[in-house]
């Protein structure tokens, strides 16, 4: 499909360092097509962060591998760029804003100066020219932040403006593909409404393709178009927003995370979240991941990772389904 | 209030709030004037007092006392020990600022690397730098002006090598804190090249410490300079320098203690005051680090 902007199949990464090997995603498929939101959910841990690093492949020199899988990126195989044509990427075509506002952006350069930077990088002349300002100048303004602000410097602003300005570099090179970390994590609720509008508009704008990450089921359900749930670096449920919150089946670890939210309707003395840990990423449990944690857990789930099952655009990995198949 | 104010209101050159900031020191004051003071000597020093009477030799009037004439007094060989103290400002100031400069651009590329690149990259260049520190710096200095010759080039490569692993080590261990930030993983991941990151984002955060070990180490130039040409190993006769003029006022301990007085005053005042003005630029810088 001429669509498909991003298609990851069977992707594993590891961590290899000379005392142990951590499985960190395993076997992972998705794909995001050109102006649509996929969010990416699951615990610390899961796996979503070492994903998106893989995409750019930022993974750590030596200790980040990918030991198999692919990523295509609008017909190309990411995997197999020399690094020279990556960086011509990074920032141009996919762009990534991190998690924390306070340290993304560089405490001695002005804010102008950082955005410009971005535009100079990836610009033919590669040198400050005057349409530079100008374009400085309309990046600040579609964050809603006004351009004679554009010579201050970062301690200058508050959290949800730095958000902001992280998220005009990002985009001031107007990328195909948004990887957005947890971008909203960092902020307090208020700001995190205001953020998530703002890249709702821009998106639709600018017509860029969003990869969200995030552990809270309700910035999902606020943007996303399709959401992948992840657990031990696996995706364990994958289907549109629509069958993630409105499905009668999911995978019990997804029941889970519904049910570990405080309803803000009735009242309860205790939380009740999902018991146990994830599994050590060293040691992952033979079957099912989940395996241990579950509370639906059959024999089979013990000595056999389960397959994926879909029903439509609903898929689910787990033994549960295996009788029903679309 | 409008937007504009307000952004006019918070907006606060970074240079003038340091200088607001290394005001209230009084020492650091003390010692930025007498800088500045030195400064005048090297720049004026024809105009305060004639060169000629540095080396006018005048057998005469040899070993005088401090008089209206001759403010320091004379020394062995009639020479005016003011006007050869006031020149002596040129020798250690350009040795103890110029070796400055050297050692730190070659200790900060040195040091920037050893922080960004990889551990075997680290390794190698700081077991470099152990090797140089091992050998104590006046020892170090001594060898190399005694391989290459005595004379200011010989003196100035001999006391900038023995300064870069300082540099170094400052450079590395501020490169470091700063690698782990993740606005350096938002350049890499905005596609910036390594050596874009060390010289745009990297280098321009470790800026605080440098200035403060550069001026401590004007301070440290000084004294060493001086070491040496005490040894000979220096400037050579009949320019003043104040180690040197220290070397001949040894004779003369009991007879004019007051050709070792001023020359001695004058090292010791250079290097205090640049250390002040160090101690002033530290304090100034930290709390905009702290943020």
């Amino acid at each position: 499909m001429s669509d498909t902007l991003l298609r990851v199949e069977d992707l594993r990464i590891i961590y290899k360092t000379d005392m142990e090997t951590v499985y960190a995603v395993n076997g992972i498929s998705f794909s995001l097509c050109r102006g649509k939101t996929l969010g990416l959910v699951g615990e610390t841990g899961a796996g979503k962060t070492t994903t998106a690093l893989s995409l750019l492949r930022l993974l750590p020199d030596r200790i980040g591998i990918i030991t198999s899988g692919s990523i295509t990126f609008d017909g190309q195989n990411l995997l197999t760029l020399p690094i020279a044509e990556m960086r011509q990427i990074r920032g141009k075509r996919i762009s990534m804003i991190f998690q924390d506002p306070m340290t993304s952006l560089n405490p001695v350069l002005t804010v102008g100066d950082q955005i410009a930077e971005a535009l100079i990088l990836h610009s033919h002349t590669r040198k400050k020219d005057a349409h530079i300002g100008q374009k400085v100048d309309e990046v600040l303004s579609m964050v809603g932040i006004p351009p004679s602000r554009k010579n201050e410097y970062p301690h200058q602003f508050s959290g949800g403006m730095k958000q902001r300005v992280v998220i005009a570099i990002a985009l001031a090179c107007e990328p195909d593909l948004l990887i957005a970390d947890e971008p909203t994590t960092a902020l307090d609720v208020t700001i995190q409404a205001q953020v998530l509008k703002m890249m709702r508009d821009l998106k639709e704008r600018l017509e860029t393709s969003l990869l969200l990450i995030t552990h809270d089921l309700g910035v999902v359900a606020q943007t996303c178009d399709d959401v992948a749930v992840m657990y031990a670096g696996e995706i364990i449920e994958y289907g549109t927003t629509v069958d993630i919150f409105k499905s009668e089946d999911h995978h019990p670890y997804t029941v889970g995370l519904f049910g570990s939210i405080p309803n803000i309707r009735s009242e309860s003395a205790r939380l009740s979240p999902i018991s146990g840990l994830m599994p050590d990423p060293t040691k992952l449990p033979e079957g099912c991941n989940f395996s241990p944690r579950c509370p639906r857990c059959m024999d089979i789930c013990l000595t056999e990772p389960p397959g994926e099952h879909a029903m439509g655009t609903h898929r689910i990995r787990c033994h549960l389904y295996t009788e029903r198949r679309g | 209030m409008s937007n504009q104010k307000i952004s006019k209101l918070k907006k606060q050159s970074g240079l003038k709030e340091l200088w607001r900031r290394f005001k209230k020191n009084p020492s650091a004051m003390a010692g930025l004037v007498f800088v500045f003071i030195l400064l005048i000597c090297v720049v004026l020093g024809d105009v305060i007092a004639p060169y000629t009477n540095a080396i006018t030799q005048n057998i005469k009037i040899r070993l005088q006392y401090p008089s209206i004439r001759h403010f320091f007094g004379t020394d062995d060989f009639g020479r005016d020990v003011f006007t050869r103290v006031v020149h002596g400002a040129r020798a250690s100031l350009t040795l103890g600022v110029v070796t400055t400069i050297i050692a730190l651009a070659i200790g900060g590329t040195l040091g920037a690397v050893a922080g960004y690149f990889s551990r075997r990259v680290d390794d190698t260049i700081m077991r470099l730098m152990d090797v140089i520190t091992s050998i104590p710096s006046l020892l170090l200095s001594l060898a190399i002006v005694s391989a290459l010759g005595a004379g200011i080039r010989n003196l100035l490569i001999a006391i900038t090598i023995s300064r870069v692993p300082a540099f170094v080590r400052i450079v590395r261990s501020a490169v470091l804190t700063i690698v782990d930030q993740e606005f350096i993983e938002a350049a890499k991941a905005g596609g910036t090249s390594d050596t874009r990151i060390i010289a745009r984002h990297v280098i321009p955060n470790a800026v605080g410490p440098i200035i403060v070990q550069a001026t401590m180490s004007v301070s440290q130039l000084i004294l060493q300079a001086a070491g040496l040409s005490f040894l000979g190993m220096g400037v050579q006769p009949p320019r003043p320098e104040w180690g040197a003029m220290l070397n001949e006022a040894r004779e003369f301990m009991r007879v004019a203690p007051h050709l070792m007085v001023f020359p001695g005053m004058a090292i010791v005042l250079s290097a205090l005051s640049f250390n002040l003005v160090g101690d002033g630029l530290r304090d100034a810088l930290d709390p905009k680090l702290k943020s």
